[in-house]
C-alpha cells in the first residue's frame, strides 16, 4: 500500500505562506550571520530604529543574469513582517479514486459526499480548540536553497462550521504533530514569459508528511464510502500520508507596492499564494513519510534538450541539454514515482511535480491592489490553466534484455488541465499483465512520442532509490552519534546486494555578484546576490565517509548512519550518494565545487543545523542577569529580523518578557525538547541555540522569583545606545565563500 | 485595594457633570425628539451619526467598510447615556451634551471581578469599591490604573504590564496618563451567567466563547491643567479622582482632577468576526503627524517637537518608577490609508452638525480578521495597529489580534476569547487572596 494505491482522495486549492524574509540575504547580503542567530555586518553599529528603517528601505537592483533590468526591492525582501503561518485556502476534496477505471474516479458529491468538502492543514492542538495555531513554514537555513520545512499539527476535512470546531461539520480530523520537507524542486514548474520581479515564481516543490494510524479517530461517522475505505486501509497500514505540490507561489504585493506602503508609514505583511494540488492516501507499512514510496523516475543523464509548445502552437521554449545530474541547467520535466500493482495490473504514476504549467496567472507580477481588470477577463487564480505540451507521452519499460516495450500512454494534463489538477497529479495506467515480469525487472522510462520531443526520454528510473525522513535535523553542540535514517530499495523492492553510500558535506553559498554587463552602474544598487550550494570546505560534522548497507536491509526498517558534531557550528547539508565523488567538481562563477539545481532536485540529503555553543558565563557571573544583556545577546535579533513575533509578545521590552514569562516558558524550547517540533515552538524559525534559550528562560525565572519578593523588574533601557556588532560565538575556521552564481532560488 | 474600602455609587449624580456646550442650532431638528440621532444629517452615503452601535461589518468588507464601522461605533458609544439605564443611549440627547457617554456607563472591571470573588451586582447598579483615600469621592470616575491592566490583579502574567507594555506614559506636563477599562452589558451578563467573575468559576470552564455583541472600551486620560485652558475644548473631558497608591514613605492619595480623553480602544465581537473588530481613536493633538516635516499647529500632549535629544518612544521610568520626565512619543506606523480618507469627513460632520469635542478625535485604524476562518487569528488586517497612548513602546510591532489571541483566563489554563479582562478575577475560596 502507498499513497499511490487505492483508495486515495485528491484535493486542490490555493497554497498560502507568509514567511519572514528579512534574513534571506537575497537582496542585501550580511544582514544576518546565517550560521548563528546574530545580526550581520550590514547593520552593525546601527541602533534598533536604524535597523528597522534600513530593512524597510527600497533599493534599485537587477537580478543576476538580467543586468540592465532594474527594479525596486525592499532590503528585507518581499515580506519583512511575515509570521511564517502557512495555510491551505479555498482547498477542497475534488476527487475520490478507488480504482483504475473511470467508474472509480469520483468527482461528484452526489456519488461521494466527501467531494467538495474543505481541507485544512492544522497547527498544533491545544487544550482549547479555538486557539489552534497555524502550520509553520520555515527554513532550517534561512539563507539556504534546499532546507524548507512545513510544521503541521494535523489535518481536517470539513469546514467545522463558523468556528471550525463543530464536530457535526467535520468529516475527519487528525491531530498529529509532524513536519514535511521541500522535495524535488522543479525550476520549470511554470514556463512562459514572466515580467514580475521575483525570481522564484516559476519554481514548485512537493511536500509530504505522514500521520500514524494511532492518530486516526476510532470513530469517523461521516458517510463517505471513499473516506471510510481509505481509513480502513490506513488503520491496517502505517496510517495516512498527505502529499501536496505548491507551485507558482508569488507574493500578493509587488516590491514596488510594498516599498511604497512602507514609505507611507504602513507595516503590512505580504503572504505569497500559489496553486496547490495534492493527495491523501495510505501510508504503507515500512514506507517513508516524507516521499511517496515506489519506483523513482528522474531526468536521464546526460540529459537531452527538451522543448515545450503551447497547445495552440503559438508559444514554445525549452531547456538545453545537461551532461551531469548535479550541473545546471535545471530540467524541464521533474521527478516522478511509480507504484506497480500486479492485481489489478495498474501502474499509478505520481506526476504531481513533473510537467510544466504554461503561462503565469500574473504574467507581469502581482497586480496593483486597486487595479481594475477588464470586465469579463479572468485574472489571477481565475485565469484558465493549461499544461505546456511536451508532445504525447508514454510509459515504457526497458527490460534487462531486449528492446523497450510500451506500457501505456500517459495523460499528463494535455489538453485538459483538470485531468492533472483534479486527480492529485496521479495517473493510473492499466497494463498488459504479460508485461509484469518485464516491468518488475526492467527500467521504467517516460518517453515523448511526438513533437516537440519525439523520441526523447523525459524521465528514466533510478533503480536504486535512497530516501531519508531526516531531511532536516537540529543538533545541540557536542552531540555524538545522532542518526540519519536511510531507506534503500531497488525497483521498489528490497535490495539484493550490498549498497554502498558515500557521504559528502555541502553548504549554502551566498553569491555577491558584481554587475558585469555594461554599463556597470545601470542599477543604482547593483545586482541582487544569490545563492547556490557548493561542497563544504570546512567540517561541521563528523561521519563515516561511506556506509555499506547489507542486502535487504533498510527497506522495511530504517538504516541509521551515525553523525556527530565537531567544535564548529553552522548549517550544513549531508548528501548520501551512490557515487564516490562529490557532486560538484566544477567551478561556476568563481565558486568551486558548485552543485547545480538538478543535483538538489534528485539527491538524498539531510540539512543539519549545529547550534552555537554560546558562552554566556560572563553574564551569569553578575549578581543577576541583566535585561540589556539578554536583549542584546538574544532577543534583539528576533525583534529586528522577525518583527511579527513581537506582535504576540514584544521582545524589546523587559516587562513584556517577564509578564508573559509563563507563556514564553510554554513555547520556548531547545531542540532536545519534543515540543520544539510543534507549531507552538518559539521562535518559529528555530534558530535560537540551546544556551540562548536557557539565558532567556533563566532571566524570566530570576525576575519572576524576584517579583515574588517584591523587588522591581528592570524596564527597557531608557536610551539604548547604538548597538555594538552582534557577538559571534566563535569564528569559523574558514570564511564562507562569497562569489558569483546565476541560478535563482526560492525564497520562502 | 484595601479590603475595608467603602462601596461606592454614582447613580444619577453623573448628570451633574458639566461637559461641553452643544451647538444644537447646527443640527436641524430639536433635541427634544425621542430619537435625535435618527434625525442627524447623513452627509455621505455610508455615514450616519447615530446612537445605534453597528452590529457587524458588511459582507465582503473593505478597509473602508471597517473604517465606517469604527466611526459609527465611536459616535454611538460616545452618545450621551441614559440617566436610568446603564449602557443605553439617551435618544433625546445629542453627542456633546452633558453627562457620561454610553461607554462610560458600562461596567468597570472592579465592579465585575470583586476582590472576594462574589457575584457582582446587577447591570444597572453600581458596584465596586473605593480606596479609603477616595472616601469623599462623589464623582463618577476614580482613575487608578497607570496601565491598561492594574498592578494588583491576581494573574501574574498581567502583573507587570504597565500601559500596554513598556512602562508608564508621562505627558508634556510631567503627569502620568491614566487608563480605564469598560465592558458592555453583553459581556457582563455572559460573565455572570458563566461565573467567570471568580477564579473557581473560570476553572470549571472548558472553553470561553463570548456571544456576538460583546464590547470593551479602553480609554487613556491625561490630566488637564491650567496650561491647557486654550485647548480644553478639544477634549472629551470629565472630572475624576486620581488615586495614587502608597509608595515608600509617600502615603496613598486620591485627588480630584479634570481629565481629557487622549485615547480610546473600541472592540466588538461580531457574528462575522469572532476574533473581534478592533478600532482605536486618538485625540488629534497627541503627537505630530507621521514623519511630518512641520510640527503642526497644536501643542502636543506627548511630543516636544523642539527636543532633539529626546529619545522617541522610550519609557522615562527609572528603576521601574515614573520620574516625571515627559515621554517623547512619535507615531511609528502611520494612520491607515482608509482612515486618513475618512477622518476629515467624519470630523467635519461632527464639527458642523454638533460642534462637540468629538471632532478632535481621529481613527488611527481598525484591525479586523479579514479571513476569520484562517488559523490562528483570522488574518489580522492591517497587520499592525497602535495607539500612541496605549501601545507607545511597541508601536512598531503592535497587533491587537495577535496580542489578544494570547489572552487566557486567570489560571492560564485556557484562552479567554481575546479578552484579557478575565485575568482580573479573584478567588472566592481565599476571600480574594491568592
Amino acid at each position: 500500500m502507498s499513497i499511490l494505491s487505492f483508495p486515495r482522495i485528491n484535493f486542490n486549492g490555493i497554497f498560502s505562506t507568509n514567511p519572514c524574509t528579512a534574513n534571506n540575504d537575497d537582496v542585501m547580503t550580511a544582514v544576518v550571520n546565517r550560521d548563528s542567530d546574530t545580526l550581520g555586518a550590514s547593520v552593525a553599529g546601527m541602533n534598533d530604529q536604524q535597523v528597522m528603517t534600513y530593512l524597510r528601505e527600497v533599493v534599485n537592483m537587477s537580478i543576476p543574469g538580467t543586468s540592465n533590468v532594474c527594479k525596486p526591492y525592499v532590503r528585507s525582501g518581499w515580506n519583512l513582517y511575515g509570521n511564517h503561518f502557512t495555510t491551505f485556502e479555498n482547498t477542497k476534496i475534488c476527487s475520490v479514486v478507488t480504482g483504475p477505471n473511470a467508474a472509480n474516479r469520483i468527482t461528484s458529491s452526489a456519488q461521494d459526499p466527501l467531494v467538495g468538502q474543505p481541507l485544512m492543514v492544522l497547527g498544533s492542538a491545544t487544550a482549547d480548540p479555538t486557539r489552534r495555531m497555524s502550520p509553520i513554514l520555515c527554513d532550517l537555513d534561512s539563507t539556504g536553497l534546499v532546507t524548507t520545512q512545513l510544521f503541521v499539527g494535523g489535518l481536517q476535512i470539513g469546514s467545522g462550521g463558523p468556528r471550525g470546531i463543530d464536530p457535526k461539520q467535520i468529516a475527519l480530523k487528525v491531530d498529529y504533530d509532524t513536519h514535511g520537507f521541500q522535495n524535488w524542486l522543479n525550476f520549470q514548474s511554470t514556463v512562459g514569459p514572466y515580467g514580475g520581479e521575483q525570481n522564484f515564481v516559476g519554481i514548485g516543490c512537493v511536500m509530504q508528511f505522514g500521520m500514524p494510524a494511532s492518530a486516526i479517530p476510532a470513530s469517523v461517522p461521516f458517510a463517505s464510502p471513499g473516506l471510510q475505505a481509505l481509513l480502513k486501509a490506513a488503520r491496517a497500514a502505517q496510517g495516512l500520508v498527505l502529499r501536496f505540490r505548491c507551485y507558482e507561489v508569488e507574493p500578493g504585493l509587488s516590491s514596488s507596492v510594498l516599498g511604497d506602503t512602507f514609505a507611507n508609514g504602513q507595516a503590512v505583511d505580504n503572504p505569497a499564494f500559489g496553486y496547490l494540488v495534492g493527495t491523501i492516501g495510505v501510508w504503507g507499512v515500512g514506507e517513508p513519510a516524507s516521499e511517496p514510496a515506489g519506483r523513482m523516475l528522474q531526468p536521464p543523464y546526460p540529459r537531452p534538450a527538451m522543448s515545450w509548445v503551447s497547445q495552440d502552437g503559438k508559444q514554445n521554449g525549452g531547456m538545453p541539454p545537461a551532461p551531469i545530474p548535479w550541473g545546471n541547467p535545471p530540467a524541464l520535466v521533474g521527478n516522478a514515482v511509480a507504484n506497480v500493482q500486479q492485481a489489478p495490473p495498474v501502474i499509478s504514476l505520481d506526476l504531481a511535480e513533473s510537467f510544466p504549467k504554461l503561462g503565469y496567472r500574473n504574467p507581469n507580477g502581482p497586480p496593483a491592489p486597486k487595479s481594475q481588470p477588464p470586465v469579463g477577463v479572468p485574472t489571477g487564480f481565475d485565469v484558465p490553466k493549461q499544461m505546456a505540451s511536451v508532445g504525447t507521452v508514454q510509459l515504457s519499460v526497458v527490460p534487462p534484455a531486449g528492446p523497450a516495450q510500451a506500457i501505456a500512454p500517459v495523460n499528463y494534463g494535455v489538453p485538459n488541465y483538470d485531468d492533472y489538477f483534479n486527480f492529485g497529479g496521479i495517473v493510473d495506467l492499466s497494463y498488459d499483465p504479460r508485461l509484469y515480469g518485464a516491468i518488475q525487472q526492467g527500467t521504467l522510462t517516460l518517453n515523448a512520442t511526438s513533437a516537440p520531443n519525439a523520441g526523447v526520454t523525459l524521465l528514466q528510473e533510478v533503480p536504486i532509490r535512497v530516501v531519508t525522513d531526516d531531511r532536516t535535523a537540529y543538533v545541540a553542540p557536542g552531540t555524538k552519534d545522532f542518526p540519519i535514517r536511510i531507506k534503500v530499495s531497488i525497483r521498489g523492492q528490497p535490495t539484493t546486494a550490498p549498497t554502498t553510500l558515500y557521504l559528502y558535506e555541502y553548504m549554502n553559498v551566498i553569491v555577491a555578484e558584481p554587475n558585469t554587463n555594461p554599463p556597470n552602474t545601470v542599477c543604482t544598487d547593483g545586482v541582487r546576490p544569490n545563492q547556490t550550494v557548493a561542497q563544504e570546505p570546512t567540517t561541521i560534522l563528523s561521519f563515516p565517509k561511506s556506509v555499506t548497507i547489507p542486502a535487504g536491509r533498510g527497506f522495511s526498517n530504517w538504516y541509521a548512519i551515525p553523525i556527530s558534531t565537531t567544535p564548529t557550528s553552522g548549517a550544513t547539508v549531508v548528501a548520501c550518494q551512490l557515487q564516490n565523488a562529490p557532486f560538484a567538481g566544477a567551478t561556476q562563477f568563481g565558486v568551486p565545487n558548485v552543485v547545480g539545481v538538478p543535483g538538489w532536485s534528485t539527491a538524498t540529503y539531510s540539512a543539519i543545523r549545529v547550534y552555537d555553543n554560546d558562552d554566556f558565563s560572563a553574564l551569569y557571573a553578575k549578581d543577576e542577569l541583566q535585561w540589556d544583556d539578554v536583549y542584546n545577546n538574544v532577543l534583539r535579533y528576533y525583534y529586528l529580523i522577525y518583527p511579527a513575533m513581537s506582535r504576540f509578545i514584544p521582545l524589546n521590552l523587559a516587562d513584556s518578557i517577564v509578564s508573559r514569562g509563563d507563556l514564553i516558558k510554554q513555547r520556548l524550547h531547545p531542540c532536545t525538547d519534543p515540543r520544539f517540533f510543534t507549531t507552538h515552538n518559539m521562535p518559529v524559525t528555530r534558530q535560537m541555540s540551546p544556551n540562548k534559550v536557557k539565558l532567556v528562560l533563566d532571566f524570566i525565572n530570576q525576575q519572576q522569583a524576584k517579583k515574588k519578593g517584591g523587588a522591581a523588574v528592570p524596564t527597557v533601557a531608557a536610551a539604548r545606545p547604538a548597538a555594538k556588532a552582534e557577538p559571534k560565538a566563535k569564528p569559523k575556521p574558514q570564511p564562507r565563500l562569497k562569489s558569483k552564481k546565476k541560478k535563482p532560488r526560492p525564497k520562502r | 485595594m484595601p479590603s475595608n474600602a467603602t462601596r461606592w455609587t454614582i447613580g444619577a449624580a453623573v448628570g451633574a457633570l458639566l461637559l461641553f456646550p452643544v451647538a444644537q442650532s447646527a443640527i436641524g431638528p430639536s433635541s427634544g425628539t425621542a430619537d435625535s440621532g435618527e434625525a442627524l444629517a447623513t452627509q455621505s452615503g455610508d455615514m450616519k451619526l447615530g446612537w445605534e452601535i453597528p452590529a457587524d461589518l458588511p459582507a465582503n468588507p473593505t478597509q473602508a467598510d471597517a473604517v465606517a464601522f469604527a466611526w459609527k461605533s465611536f459616535v454611538a458609544v460616545n452618545w450621551p447615556a441614559s440617566a436610568t439605564m446603564r449602557g443605553a443611549p439617551d435618544k433625546g440627547k445629542l453627542p456633546g451634551q452633558p453627562g457620561p457617554t454610553v461607554w462610560q456607563t458600562w461596567k468597570m472591571p472592579d465592579e465585575i471581578f470583586l476582590q472576594d470573588g462574589s457575584t457582582p451586582v446587577a447591570w444597572n447598579s453600581y458596584g465596586g469599591v473605593l480606596p479609603p483615600q477616595c472616601k469623599g469621592a462623589r464623582l463618577p470616575l476614580v482613575l487608578v490604573r497607570t496601565s491598561k491592566v492594574p498592578g494588583n490583579i491576581a494573574n501574574k502574567a498581567m502583573q507587570q504590564a504597565k500601559e500596554a507594555v513598556g512602562g508608564t506614559l508621562t505627558d508634556q506636563h510631567g503627569n502620568l496618563v491614566y487608563f480605564e477599562v469598560r465592558m458592555n452589558r453583553t459581556i457582563f451578563e455572559n460573565i455572570v451567567t458563566n461565573v467567570y467573575y471568580n477564579i473557581e468559576g473560570q476553572n470549571k470552564a472548558t472553553s470561553v466563547l463570548f456571544p456576538d455583541g460583546v464590547m470593551e472600551a479602553k480609554a487613556s486620560w491625561r490630566i488637564l491643567t491650567a496650561a491647557d485652558s486654550a485647548v480644553k475644548s478639544r477634549y472629551l473631558r470629565q472630572n475624576a479622582w486620581i488615586y495614587t497608591p502608597a509608595s515608600g514613605n509617600s502615603p496613598a492619595t486620591c485627588v480630584s482632577q479634570e481629565v481629557g480623553l487622549v485615547g480610546l480602544h473600541i472592540t466588538q465581537k461580531t457574528k462575522s468576526r469572532p476574533q473581534w473588530v478592533w478600532a482605536t481613536f486618538e485625540q488629534v493633538d497627541n503627537v505630530p503627524p507621521f514623519k511630518t516635516e512641520t510640527p503642526g499647529v497644536a501643542p502636543y500632549s506627548f511630543n516636544n517637537p523642539k527636543c532633539d535629544s529626546c529619545v522617541p518612544n522610550k519609557s522615562t521610568e527609572k528603576n521601574g518608577k515614573p520620574t516625571g520626565i515627559s515621554t517623547q512619543v512619535t507615531r511609528v506606523v502611520n494612520i491607515g490609508v482608509a482612515a486618513q480618507a475618512a477622518n476629515p469627513v467624519w470630523q467635519e460632520s461632527l464639527a458642523v452638525v454638533l460642534g462637540t469635542s468629538l471632532q478632535y478625535y481621529q481613527l488611527v485604524d481598525v484591525q479586523w480578521p479579514a479571513v476569520p476562518r484562517t488559523p490562528p487569528n483570522g488574518t489580522p488586517t492591517p497587520g499592525l495597529l497602535a495607539n500612541t497612548t496605549m501601545e507607545t513602546y511597541n508601536g512598531n510591532t503592535s497587533s491587537c489580534l495577535a496580542c489578544h489571541f494570547t489572552a487566557q483566563i486567570q489560571s492560564n489554563k485556557i484562552s479567554s476569547d481575546y479578552s484579557f479582562m478575565l485575568a482580573e478575577a479573584h478567588s472566592i475560596a481565599t476571600g480574594g487572596h491568592r
